[in-house]
């Protein structure tokens, strides 16, 4: 009954955030220099050629009838024509978001098979080699910029020892997934730090808690203890890091999405921030706010289904 | 070992890890390698003939831009408009070597004595990709929709031409108010291709699925962002092409391109980094392709930010300027020293204009004379994502540091930049131009004509004279006239240095050896290589 | 932005009690290396940054034409040079103050400022909470991308431009936080009693409640410093960077991408100076953060 009534609230909450989402998606590229006319003109530029231009794109019209029109389209469905590519951007919106999910996805899967594990046993054997060494192996991860680790990755896989393919996309569900590969894992790595010492940090204080100091006492295995509750009551916090960085993650792979090539949401939003593509930018900036509110949303109930007990938000 | 909690009976789970971080491990690795293994089709969902991907008769080529339209009258990325030089076909184009004008769709046309009609007559029985055939009214309606079409840039190049009539299916005739020089070179250009008017009528989205015109291959599947794939055009009235598929692949990321032609993955790559060219060359397997083009590099000196009204202080920023230095630093010594404005060796490039020879001396008398004996501070707006703009920026800084003028280097992306440049206010900018027509009208109107709606480059230049020798050299039909007049309007430009070109960039590709023949003319176009390209198994 | 750690988010959900009561005292003891070892690091970092000009004779900025992409080892020249012939060396060593301004300047404010407004927010509670938690929700859902392009193109690409959009993008960590942690605060027996006792506002924010929230922010911030520079890194690679001639070892990263695969030390050098810099935030944060258990 309260992730019940946790959802509802929640729910209420969000309508303001999208609609503000729109509004400053809208609002911000506007208040920005730059003309989508002269993007598209390039050194052709002529301020009559200019003007026929914004005028078929319909900049000419007054803001608050743009913006009213943009509503009216999202209501609808449609998302408008992107500027610089002339395709609906609903379109565009479609290839794009399946490769940023999938790339996503395998990157959620990467961390936690890499997480759980090490973070399990840095906790268990805290002080230990272990321990130490992964804070230096996943600083090294977290600092070097993606695109660096991106390219070693490159050179060693795909190039010296030929395992995975240098960058693409690649046809086909499992070509797509053997190409995301290499860019999950450059991904994968730095998320993985946060979630390696939050789970480290976790498991030590359900390791001392009374409760598995009772349970020890009481005889019960170390094997059903780490299982039944220790992984348990330890992956909740995780489980709401993991969501909020997830959603952090879809906007934030422009630079892994340009070493290796894939077409995802984050080129495509950052190409169109350059290009001044309005509508693209409006409606990428959109689709990724639902994305984080539901992921957001999900990890709230997985949160309240594993440790029912727990409310996140509090009640006064 | 119990040290970790100090409690009795506490087994911590080594093997668990190891097994889960092997597990992991080979599964990564096995997903890859069905992806690694099976790269010679990584097309963008191909759907082209089966077996057509056997490495020779199939040329890889990566590109470092997304393709925004394959609509010619849209398209305003290089990269797309090379690309609709393979799949459509115009009345006329350019030989490969971008000099002269050859019969395309037109095989043979006349040209009225009064030169104010032109008669096109187009190659009996030729067809679209789809078996259609081409008509005269195809061509009408195609270059209607260019010149007229509400997001088209592309009137100005035509504007005296006041009629376009399809006499017959085989005769397109068009007329014009005075004599148009560039005429035959504006039609040849990419946005007056020869469209399937009922085709693209009839489907709105047209240019996004697989479109076809009368060029050597038509598309067989696009993806805007990843690439797309051409197939040979069968029914193409020109030399059969001996490789059946081109597939290109938008690769952005520098690096990346050239680890996958290293890799064989592809056969073709644009715009190897400058840097790495000695090592590519050094590659047995590899070679560097760098071929002229009409890039010109420059920076304008817009008359309206002070003190650059005075010519004299301008020309004392041109003696500064150490454009070998530059040339090093910004291309590695891959590009030429630049001249005049107009690309290197164009039709009727004033060769007889010599190289700019620093001189720091006369530059610092200029300046006095000028009446700036200690100089003054000036912005330079430069576009951040362009690498070479960048170091070029970075080098006029340190030049005209000698003669006491401090740059302040302010860099935008490339929206913000040039919106910056625009009025002309806000300092020094860095631009670059290339041609689309192999006509100098198109640059003589941009750059040395005030009147000419770009304000001379930028610079808010403006000459009486020189914007009459343009209008004139237009209309003028004796070459060796036109060819004095372009030469006192590039020497006009040198003189009183409203921009100043800075170098003359090559276009720079990388192939495998195992191809031969690839060829790019100084527009940038290679369709006319891809005729006679071959691909070997490699 | 920079990945947010749960233990700073919902620290009682666990348990339901205040972690750094249930650490054992030995954890405290051990955790002291890493506060000295991070200290010791940034002390040595600082010098040389700072210090620069003792330790290279070389210009950062002076460009040599004759002398470019020279080994490391050559000249006089120990880490070699860049595509204009400057000096690595010294263009670490300078570029470093400006990472470490990057590192403090970025990150102060908004640890300064994301706190207060959270804790504010948390205390005022009602509507005021709910709006302020909107606009939270709202910078989180927004690509963050988008405005930091959308900020620096605005303003053009500066040190101080990046500041602010690093500001802009960051505060929004620290207020979550910070509010997480009033509103778990305001639960404690001792916070009630406070407020029961009649003391003022400021005195229980100050005195009672923001002692079990800066350990929390002050170990995000370590985290978020590093992720700031390398933001800086991220965003030279697209481009709008702090521009040339600046050293700036993000900067020095992004520009040395072109050289990858022929001068690879122009990118790495400064990317593991970058990692240097992590790892001492790393352990002054996790220092830190023992220090603020064992007081308890």
């Amino acid at each position: 009954m309260g992730s019940v009534n946790l959802r509802w609230s929640r729910v209420a909450n969000l309508l303001p955030v999208l609609f503000g989402i729109t509004l400053v998606s809208f609002l911000l590229l506007r208040l920005v220099p730059g003309d989508p006319a002269q993007q598209i003109l390039g050194n052709r530029y002529t301020p009559e050629a200019a003007e026929g231009i914004r005028k078929g794109l319909g900049l000419d019209r007054p803001l608050l009838e743009q913006y009213g029109l943009f509503l009216k389209g999202v209501a609808t469905g449609s998302f408008g024509e992107s500027y610089q590519y002339r395709r609906p951007v609903g379109e565009l919106l479609l290839d794009r978001t399946a490769a940023s999910l999938m790339l996503v996805g395998l990157t959620a899967f990467f961390c936690a098979a890499l997480s759980i594990p090490i973070g399990l046993w840095a906790a268990v054997r805290r002080g230990g080699l272990v321990d130490q060494g992964t804070r230096v192996f996943f600083t090294l991860g977290y600092a070097l910029p993606a695109f660096l680790i991106g390219v070693l990755f490159i050179l060693v896989f795909g190039l010296k020892l030929g395992w995975a393919p240098i960058g693409g996309y690649g046809t086909g569900f499992t070509s797509h997934l053997g190409h995301l590969v290499l860019p999950a894992l450059t991904l994968a790595i730095p998320f993985s730090t946060v979630l390696v010492r939050s789970l480290r940090a976790s498991t030590i204080t359900v390791l001392d808690s009374d409760f598995v100091t009772i349970a020890r006492l009481k005889g019960i295995s170390e094997a059903r203890i780490m299982s039944r509750h220790v992984l348990r009551n330890a992956i909740s916090p995780v489980a709401v890091v993991f969501g909020i960085n997830l959603a952090f993650l879809v906007g934030g792979t422009v630079v892994v999405e340009n070493v290796f090539s894939i077409p995802g949401l984050g080129t495509l939003l950052v190409g169109a921030v350059s290009t001044r593509d309005y509508p693209v930018v409006q409606a990428v900036a959109l689709v990724l706010a639902v994305f984080v509110v539901l992921v957001n949303l999900l990890t709230d109930v997985v949160h309240g289904v594993l440790d029912p007990r727990l409310t996140v938000g509090v009640q006064r | 070992m119990t040290r970790s909690t100090g409690l009795p009976g506490h087994r911590p789970h080594p093997t668990r890890v190891t097994t889960a971080l092997g597990g992991l491990l080979t599964l990564a690795l096995a997903l890859s390698a069905c992806a690694g293994g099976s790269d010679e089709s990584t097309s963008p969902d191909s759907k082209s003939t089966p077996g057509a991907s056997s490495a020779v008769d199939t040329l890889k080529l990566a590109n470092a831009v997304a393709i925004d339209t394959l609509d010619p009258v849209e398209a305003s990325a290089n990269e797309s408009i090379w690309l609709d030089q393979n799949i459509y076909a115009r009345l006329v184009q350019t030989d490969p070597a971008g000099k002269e004008i050859v019969p395309d769709l037109a095989d043979k046309w006349e040209i009225s004595d009064d030169k104010l009609t032109y008669t096109f007559h187009l190659r009996p029985g030729v067809k679209f990709a789809d078996g259609t055939p081409v008509t005269a009214q195809d061509a009408k309606w195609s270059i209607e929709r260019a010149r007229d079409g509400e997001d088209s840039a592309w009137g100005f190049l035509i504007t005296p031409v006041t009629d376009i009539t399809a006499t017959d299916d085989q005769t397109l005739t068009i007329k014009l108010s005075t004599p148009h020089a560039p005429l035959l070179a504006d039609l040849a250009m990419y946005a007056y291709a020869v469209l399937p008017q009922k085709a693209v009528e009839a489907d709105k989205d047209f240019f996004n699925k697989t479109p076809y015109g009368a060029g050597p291959f038509k598309v067989t599947s696009l993806s805007a962002q990843s690439g797309l794939v051409l197939a040979r055009n069968d029914n193409y009235w020109g030399p059969k092409p001996k490789i059946a598929t081109v597939e290109v692949s938008i690769v952005t990321d520098d690096n990346t391109r050239l680890l996958q032609l290293q890799g064989g993955q592809v056969d073709v790559i644009e715009n190897p980094p400058g840097n790495v060219l000695k090592q590519i060359a050094a590659n047995p397997k590899l070679r560097v392709d760098l071929f002229d083009s009409t890039r010109v590099d420059f920076v304008s000196l817009p008359l309206k930010s002070k003190p650059l009204d005075n010519v004299k202080v301008r020309q004392a920023i041109k003696a500064a300027l150490d454009l070998g230095r530059m040339n090093t630093l910004a291309y590695q010594g891959n590009a030429k020293v630049a001249t005049t404005f107009f690309p290197y060796k164009m039709l009727f490039w004033d060769e007889s204009v010599p190289e700019p020879v620093p001189d720091v001396a006369k530059a610092k008398q200029l300046l006095a004379e000028a009446g700036f004996p200690n100089g003054f501070t000036i912005p330079l707006i430069a576009v951040s994502a362009d690498a070479a703009g960048q170091a070029q920026a970075v080098v006029i800084k340190d030049d005209l540091e000698k003669i006491g003028i401090t740059v302040d280097i302010q860099s935008f992306e490339l929206s913000t930049a040039y919106d910056k440049q625009r009025p002309g206010t806000n300092g020094m900018g860095m631009r670059y131009w290339t041609n689309d027509i192999i006509d100098p009208d198109e640059v003589a109107t941009f750059g040395a004509d005030g009147d000419g709606g770009a304000n001379a480059f930028n610079s808010y230049w403006k000459d009486e004279a020189v914007s009459a020798l343009v209008t004139q050299a237009r209309s003028e039909v004796d070459d060796t006239k036109r060819a004095e007049q372009y030469a006192q309007i590039q020497k006009a430009i040198v003189d009183q240095a409203p921009f100043i070109p800075l170098s003359y960039a090559p276009f720079r590709y990388a192939s495998g050896q195992w191809v031969k023949g690839f060829n790019v003319s100084p527009l940038g176009n290679y369709n006319d290589s891809l005729l006679t390209l071959t691909v070997a198994e490699h | 932005m920079t990945v947010l750690d749960p233990a700073q988010l919902d620290p009682g959900s666990v348990t339901g009690r205040p972690r750094w009561l249930k650490v054992p005292l030995p954890r405290a003891v051990r955790g002291r290396p890493a506060l000295y070892l991070g200290v010791g690091l940034l002390l040595v970092i600082s010098v040389l940054c700072l210090g620069a000009p003792l330790f290279t004779s070389y210009s950062p900025t002076e460009i040599d034409a004759l002398a470019v992409l020279v080994p490391p080892g050559t000249d006089g020249h120990p880490l070699g040079t860049d595509a204009f012939g400057r000096d690595l060396w010294s263009r670490l060593l300078y570029g470093g103050r400006y990472d470490l301004a990057i590192a403090f300047g970025a990150t102060t404010v908004v640890l300064v400022a994301g706190t207060a407004i959270g804790m504010a927010s948390a205390h005022a509670g009602g509507w005021v909470d709910a709006f302020v938690m909107r606009v939270v929700d709202l910078f989180f859902a927004f690509p963050f991308i988008v405005l930091v392009i959308a900020i620096i193109a605005a303003l053009g690409p500066s040190l101080r431009n990046m500041f602010i959009a690093l500001w802009l993008a960051s505060w929004v960590g620290y207020a979550r936080i910070a509010h997480g942690q009033t509103m778990s605060a305001s639960r404690y027996g001792y916070v009630v009693a406070a407020g029961c006792l009649g003391y003022s506002r400021r005195r229980i924010l100050a005195r009672h409640v923001l002692p079990s929230v800066l350990p929390f922010v002050t170990v995000f911030a370590m985290v978020d410093a590093v992720g700031n520079v390398l933001l800086g890194a991220s965003l030279g690679f697209l481009g709008i960077g702090i521009p040339p001639p600046t050293p700036e070892w993000g900067s020095m990263i992004a520009e040395g991408q072109a050289y990858l695969l022929s001068n690879w030390q122009l990118s790495l050098v400064p990317g593991l100076a970058l990692v240097l810099l992590g790892v001492t935030f790393s352990l002054l944060g996790d220092g830190l953060a023992d220090l603020f258990r064992a007081k308890q």
